[in-house]
């Protein structure tokens, strides 16, 4: 069934949609709605299996449950033990993995084509079978305290931790997807179970696929194996209101860590229900504008005419019902302060003033590599995952173009400031706790976290 | 081969048969032929300037789109005293202006026109890569044969640009206890031979390192005979030979690059093991409240069969969670470590095999380190079997086949054949090498290369003393 009808303005768009248009395919296996992309390029095959429900539905004091039910399905089944489970799938060359989300949820496998049905045969056994066995369950936890007590070793991957949370407070979304230290502990076999059933009775399904022809044998597997049937249910998720946490750009978190000798700097906030659902092009625009390449408004300005960091760049990425924006980076120590006011120069120029040229070319940056973006088909099938799940019609990805062409200065100018501007944004730093002297000598408010406190 | 792309230090880490042309110098272009059984078969037409500048077309026809990477026979290993560094420093100075398109007009030019673009260094090679709208291949060309031959290392930049590169060193190793570890496992593996400098560079080194001397560098390496192109897309092979002709034909190449290769490796101790193993334990004060390990074996470089052998060898034992040391360490009755990862990482003069990981909780570093060799040679000896063999080749196949939807997977695919082998078309031989090594090959090669005396056994810890 062919799905797209447009015409298309840029060649480029347009190529990419007739070949979409000849390959993109609705079917429905067994009540399951399934978007397939058929591709004969090489004998290989990816499949994800959408769920409309995530780590919301974790219960208080139990989250990483869903994580977890999704990660053990190999752990053990009624019928096979972990080794035998893992030796098989491993045995056909296959990848499996979960993605969890606090909205929805997919599990991704791919493989070789001719090893497809055993392949989908066991994953939906474990669907249907998972057991989660107990001892497996202790270690798993186990090792999952292992890397989390371990994270302040890696000073990025700790502050992106400790922001998310910091940035989410009081909005329904920050407790962290893969749960805590103490959250992990209170997870039993049984809850899993549970949560597993929940999954496969209650929860609304889409299949999303690329391989050749020789795919459609899968139909069978997933109606007679998988049984997942007909399920309407969206799980409802809470619109973050616009009541969360109130930064400022005089106020510092700092979360001090061992042997530091630069500092990780983490800005901005989320984004409200009202605010995602709107103006998807215009942001994505604004972000890319403000730090999506070398060419950006902060890499051009922080990295290549001041030397203070490596790398930088800015995000506005969301759900359907909450959203994070966003400036990360980096700098040493002694430049800390200097980097922070560079940062805000830059977005208060930018939401002042943008010239001609330096427009042109974002424009045909942002339309260039939304492109590229698209060009690996598995990626192309997690773009379609997600305009699915936020409720977004697949032509809105190829007007893109067209959207980005008819923005204005002033839209961006002013989503500049809605997005970044210093005032109502929060500022975090990981790295030496020496920096809270630098940074109160600049007239900064510091307050200290303990970054034991978010693991 | 098969573990380059996590060794690269990369610019911002943030993936029809065509007769010789009448007018056209340099050589003939030469187009690969499609054999029956062959698996995979790139269409590639071949033409070797007479400069020596080699490159390589790919018609993909799919989208409107190309990738051009362009692959230098430059890294860490030809860096002598004082110079440590200075190919990565390059990569960061060659977006940095030339003589055509001065400052800030590479990027520009690129993402002004809808693309994107990066580079990586590594010990053997620098790469640079291009994927733009293929109405721009012209463009893409003009700007690559700019920066080759007039690269204006600008001294405003040069100096800021160090400031970027000691960021970069901070955020990879520095600050970063596994990227500590690593970079301690490769001085230390390869002490005394051209691979024991770090490609990153040494602090005093970055500051220290002249203009004049990375011009010096960069007009030694940056020539079309220490060159080749590999581009992919949907581009007409025949034009864009002849603009790649037109574009580099007039560059000189370099007369004494043989001579001053042979020279920094022989200044730099030649490639033979040198260092101290034996099972020699190196303790790093980290940050990490469990213990991470290596465990690092002398290794080989790539290109026998051996090497095949050796990669099979760290699939079977430390690939998936079915692996052998996943199975024994990670999810068996006792766990001892958080999780664990084999590796063969094979260079074009030598390499190395390790085994990392974390310990959990109370686990005694000492007795890992001890039973780790134990268990492994009884693995070799006693559990790895037919089926475990035939997973890791099934494996194998897979990853093979994957990134190839992609003209820049294509292109690297390509490229690093054409680097590391000499010949683009190696990929044909390839899983056929793999498809023909047995078990006992596999365990011999085991007995052989994984032994303690073989070995330095690394770790990191926040209980470890200062040093």
């Amino acid at each position: 069934m062919k799905i797209f009808t447009l015409l298309f303005c840029l060649i480029s768009f347009s190529s990419y949609a007739n070949y979409l248009e000849d390959n993109l395919r609705r079917e429905n296996w067994g009540g399951v709605e399934v978007i397939w992309l058929e591709d004969d390029s090489y004998p290989v095959y990816d499949v994800s299996i959408y769920f409309h429900g995530g780590a919301y539905t974790d219960a208080p004091g139990k989250y990483g449950e869903t994580s977890l039910a999704f990660d053990l399905l190999t752990s053990g089944t009624t019928r096979y033990k972990q080794s035998e489970i893992l030796d098989s799938l491993e045995f056909y060359g296959a990848s499996y993995q979960a993605s969890v989300t606090h909205e929805f949820t997919s599990y991704n496998v791919s493989g070789l084509v001719k090893d497809s049905i055993p392949t989908m045969k066991m994953v939906c056994h474990l669907f249907r079978n998972a057991t989660y066995p107990k001892d497996e369950l202790k270690k798993s936890v186990k090792r999952a305290q292992t890397g989390l007590r371990n994270l302040p070793s890696n000073h990025s991957a700790l502050a992106n931790r400790i922001f998310r949370e910091l940035s989410l407070e009081g909005t329904g979304y920050e407790h962290p997807v893969g749960g805590t230290l103490k959250s992990l502990s209170k997870i039993d076999s049984a809850s899993l179970k549970r949560k597993l059933n929940f999954f496969n009775d209650s929860v609304k399904k889409r299949i999303y696929l690329k391989g050749p022809k020789a795919m459609a044998s899968l139909k069978q597997v997933i109606e007679q194996d998988c049984k997942w049937g007909a399920v309407d249910n969206e799980v409802d998720t809470p619109i973050a209101s616009e009541k969360g946490r109130k930064g400022s750009d005089k106020i510092v978190y700092l979360a001090p860590v061992d042997q530091a000798n630069q500092a990780q700097i983490r800005i901005g906030n989320y984004m409200s229900a009202k605010e995602v659902a709107k103006e998807h092009e215009l942001r994505a625009f604004t972000s890319q504008y403000m730090g999506g390449g070398f060419t950006s408004r902060l890499m051009q300005s922080i990295r290549v005419e001041k030397g203070l960091t490596y790398s930088i760049g800015a995000y506005a990425s969301e759900q359907k019902n909450y959203g994070r924006k966003g400036i990360n980076t980096f700098t040493k120590n002694a430049t800390l302060p200097e980097t922070l006011k560079a940062i805000n120069e830059v977005v208060k120029t930018s939401s002042e003033k943008i010239g001609d040229e330096v427009f042109a070319m974002a424009k045909r940056f942002s339309k260039g590599s939304y492109l590229f973006e698209l060009e690996s088909t598995s990626a192309f099938l997690s773009t379609l995952i997600y305009y699915d799940h936020i409720g977004r019609d697949y032509e809105e990805i190829y007007k893109f173009p067209k959207v980005v062409d008819g923005l204005s200065k002033e839209q961006v100018k002013r989503k500049v400031s809605e997005l970044f501007s210093p005032d109502g944004q929060i500022v975090l730093v990981i790295g030496s706790k020496d920096l809270k002297k630098a940074l109160e000598k600049e007239g900064y408010q510091v307050k200290t976290l303990k970054y034991q406190d978010y693991l | 081969m098969k573990f380059l792309s996590n060794m690269a230090l990369s610019r911002l880490a943030l993936f029809a048969a065509v007769l010789s042309l009448a007018g056209c110098a340099g050589k003939e272009v030469k187009s690969s032929k499609k054999n029956p059984d062959d698996l995979i078969h790139f269409a590639v037409q071949e033409k070797t300037l007479d400069n020596g500048l080699k490159v390589l077309v790919v018609e993909n026809h799919k989208l409107p789109l190309v990738s051009y990477y362009s692959y230098f026979d430059v890294g860490g290993k030809f860096e002598t005293k004082g110079m440590t560094g200075a190919s990565h420093f390059l990569e960061h100075m060659m977006f940095k202006g030339a003589k055509k398109y001065p400052e800030k007009e590479f990027d520009k030019i690129v993402e002004g026109n809808g693309g994107r673009n990066n580079a990586y260094t590594t010990s053997d090679m620098t790469v640079y890569y291009e994927s733009v709208p293929s109405e721009h291949i012209n463009k893409i060309i003009d700007l690559e044969a700019d920066r080759m031959q007039n690269l204006a290392l600008n001294p405003k930049s040069f100096d800021s640009e160090k400031q970027v590169v000691l960021e970069e060193r901070k955020m990879r190793y520095e600050n970063s206890d596994s990227g500590k570890i690593y970079l301690e496992m490769m001085q230390n593996v390869f002490e005394g031979t051209p691979y024991g400098t770090s490609v990153i560079g040494s602090i005093e080194d970055i500051k220290e390192v002249s203009r004049d001397q990375v011009f010096e560098y960069f007009k030694n390496y940056y020539a079309p005979n220490n060159a080749f192109v590999v581009i992919v897309g949907d581009v007409e092979g025949k034009a864009v030979l002849e603009e790649m002709e037109k574009a580099f034909g007039a560059i000189p190449s370099s007369k004494g690059l043989e001579k001053g290769k042979k020279k920094a490796l022989k200044e730099k101790g030649g490639f033979e093991f040198k260092g101290k193993y034996g099972g020699r334990k190196i303790d790093l004060h980290g940050t990490t409240k469990d213990p991470m390990f290596m465990l690092a074996f002398k290794g080989i470089e790539i290109g026998p069969r051996i090497a095949y052998t050796l990669d099979i060898l760290s699939s079977m034992l430390g690939d998936g969670e079915s692996s052998y040391l996943s199975q024994q360490y990670v999810l068996g009755a006792k766990p001892k470590l958080a999780n664990v990862y084999a590796a063969n990482y094979t260079m074009k003069n030598s390499g190395v095999f390790f085994v990392g990981g974390q310990l959990m909780k109370g686990v005694s570093l000492n007795s890992l380190q001890s039973s780790l060799y134990s268990k492994i040679q009884r693995g070799c000896s006693q559990t790895l079997n037919q089926r475990q063999l035939q997973k890791v080749k099934n494996q194998y196949l897979v990853s093979y086949l994957s990134g190839l939807d992609t003209n820049q997977g294509i292109a690297k695919f390509i490229g690093d054949r054409e680097a590391f082998y000499g010949d683009y078309s190696s990929y044909k031989k390839e899983m056929g090498i793999y498809d023909s090594i047995t078990l006992e090959e596999v365990k011999s090669a085991c007995e052989s290369y994984l032994t303690k005396e073989n070995s330095i056994f690394l770790s990191i810890w926040n209980k470890h003393k200062s040093n």
